[in-house]
């Protein structure tokens, strides 16, 4: 664990030395482009001012186009599953806004970060279409953010397990006369049998913040040992905002 | 007086003669910081995007000014483009490189601004690797010590950037 340490003004002989600083932006950033997201790029953000910027700069994010033509630019993919698949853990995704990206059962086993690129959720849709159980499937640590998703039948999110953060998102469950199927976020994930004292360990857990969700049967289902808590709801002139947990209850 | 210096065949010690006596095409590139002149063989100059769109656009006549490279990293690129269009077998490339990248940090930084521009994507991907590598694994402390970065984040920026961050952590 690193130890915090408060900002010392340091004497000028030091700046003085510091020649990799004197690298323009996009040298840096094009060596940042070679470290892992986790735990390196990160490191390099509690730098100084000026790395912390450059390695959570949007230009070392995937990005996901449907209209793009050049399949060998680097960084950039046709669809979702594509840049789930070729992103290291800990990278973040920008998909683009503007139309709707295809997500059916794309399941997500390492820590991703996926955003959506328009000023509003619902710039950014992704859709999963009938037949398919999810859109999303999660098997790690991941945060969503300022994205649409909607289920026809299915569920659009299903959590197995890790910490999934939802926030500012619109979770739709498109209305159907068997929408009593769907749901907007399934959670499977259970916390192992132990004493009480250590059930705070179980870090799995779902956690939304200011989301809409609209249709379904209920927004969440559980079917493991993780319950719904601190739920908030706030009425909007047109919608409704969701605030809550879903983890181990607390005894 | 101008400083010639030949990359090529040592033998030769005029301009005409290497015009003349070889059908290979020469090209002489200029550093306008410390007015050096080397003259390459253009297959070596080409591995340099830039120099390339020149030679193809035409415009690569006479001597090509080389602004913001200095004239110690100009003969350092010069002898990597040149063993690298020389050679194909990958492990004595990789040797070389080894043995070529065994440069101070600023040394390295200079040859990394300059392979940034000249576009020499080789260059600039090897020395990267190497820059990275002494970030690897690396905290942010040892980082700023190694590197001799001053520490400007207060602690609660620092805590911000943990907070920003911490879905990737399991806790």
């Amino acid at each position: 664990m690193e130890t915090r340490k408060k900002s010392k003004r340091l004497s000028k002989s030091w700046s003085d030395n510091s020649q990799i600083n004197k690298l323009d932006d996009g040298c840096l950033m094009h060596i940042f482009s070679f470290l892992l997201p986790i735990p390196d790029r990160y490191n390099t953000a509690l730098v100084c001012h000026r790395w912390m910027f450059l390695a959570c700069h949007p230009r070392l994010w995937l990005r996901v186009d449907r209209m793009v033509k050049d399949l060998s630019q680097p960084g950039v993919f046709p669809t979702v599953e594509a840049a789930v698949s070729a992103a290291r853990p800990g990278d973040t995704i920008l998909i683009g806004a503007g139309g709707s990206h295809i997500a059916s059962n794309i399941q997500i086993k390492k820590p991703l970060c996926l955003i959506g690129g328009g000023d509003v959720p619902e710039e950014t849709t992704l859709i999963c279409s009938r037949g398919s159980e999810s859109a999303l499937e999660f098997l790690s640590t991941c945060k969503l953010a300022n994205l649409t998703v909607k289920a026809e039948l299915g569920c659009c999110l299903l959590h197995r397990s890790g910490k999934l953060i939802i926030d500012c998102c619109f979770l739709q469950c498109e209305s159907d006369p068997l929408d009593y199927l769907s749901y907007a976020i399934i959670s499977t994930s259970s916390c192992p049998k132990v004493a009480p004292s250590l059930l705070k360990c179980c870090g799995d857990g779902v956690s939304v913040s200011q989301t809409r969700i609209e249709g379904g049967a209920k927004a969440v289902l559980t079917s493991g040992s993780l319950a719904l808590q601190r739920v908030r709801v706030i009425y909007a002139q047109t919608s409704i905002f969701f605030w809550f947990d879903v983890e181990h209850r607390e005894q | 007086m101008k400083k010639l210096k030949f990359i090529g065949n040592p033998l030769l010690q005029s301009r005409e003669k290497i015009n003349m006596s070889s059908d290979k095409k020469w090209l002489t590139l200029k550093t306008t910081e410390d007015n050096e002149e080397f003259v390459v063989e253009e297959s070596v100059a080409i591995m340099s995007n830039v120099i390339k769109n020149m030679v193809e656009d035409g415009c690569a006549s006479s001597v090509i000014p080389v602004p913001r490279v200095k004239g110690n990293a100009m003969g350092k690129i010069i002898e990597f483009c040149k063993k690298h269009t020389e050679e194909s077998d990958e492990k004595v490339l990789k040797e070389f490189d080894a043995e070529f990248l065994n440069l101070g940090p600023d040394a390295l930084y200079d040859l990394m601004v300059s392979a940034n521009f000249l576009e020499i994507k080789v260059l600039l991907d090897s020395v990267t690797t190497k820059v990275a590598d002494m970030i690897k694994g690396k905290s942010s402390e040892e980082i700023r010590n190694i590197l001799k970065i001053e520490n400007d984040l207060s602690a609660e920026e620092i805590e911000e950037s943990r907070r920003e961050n911490c879905w990737t952590r399991q806790e």
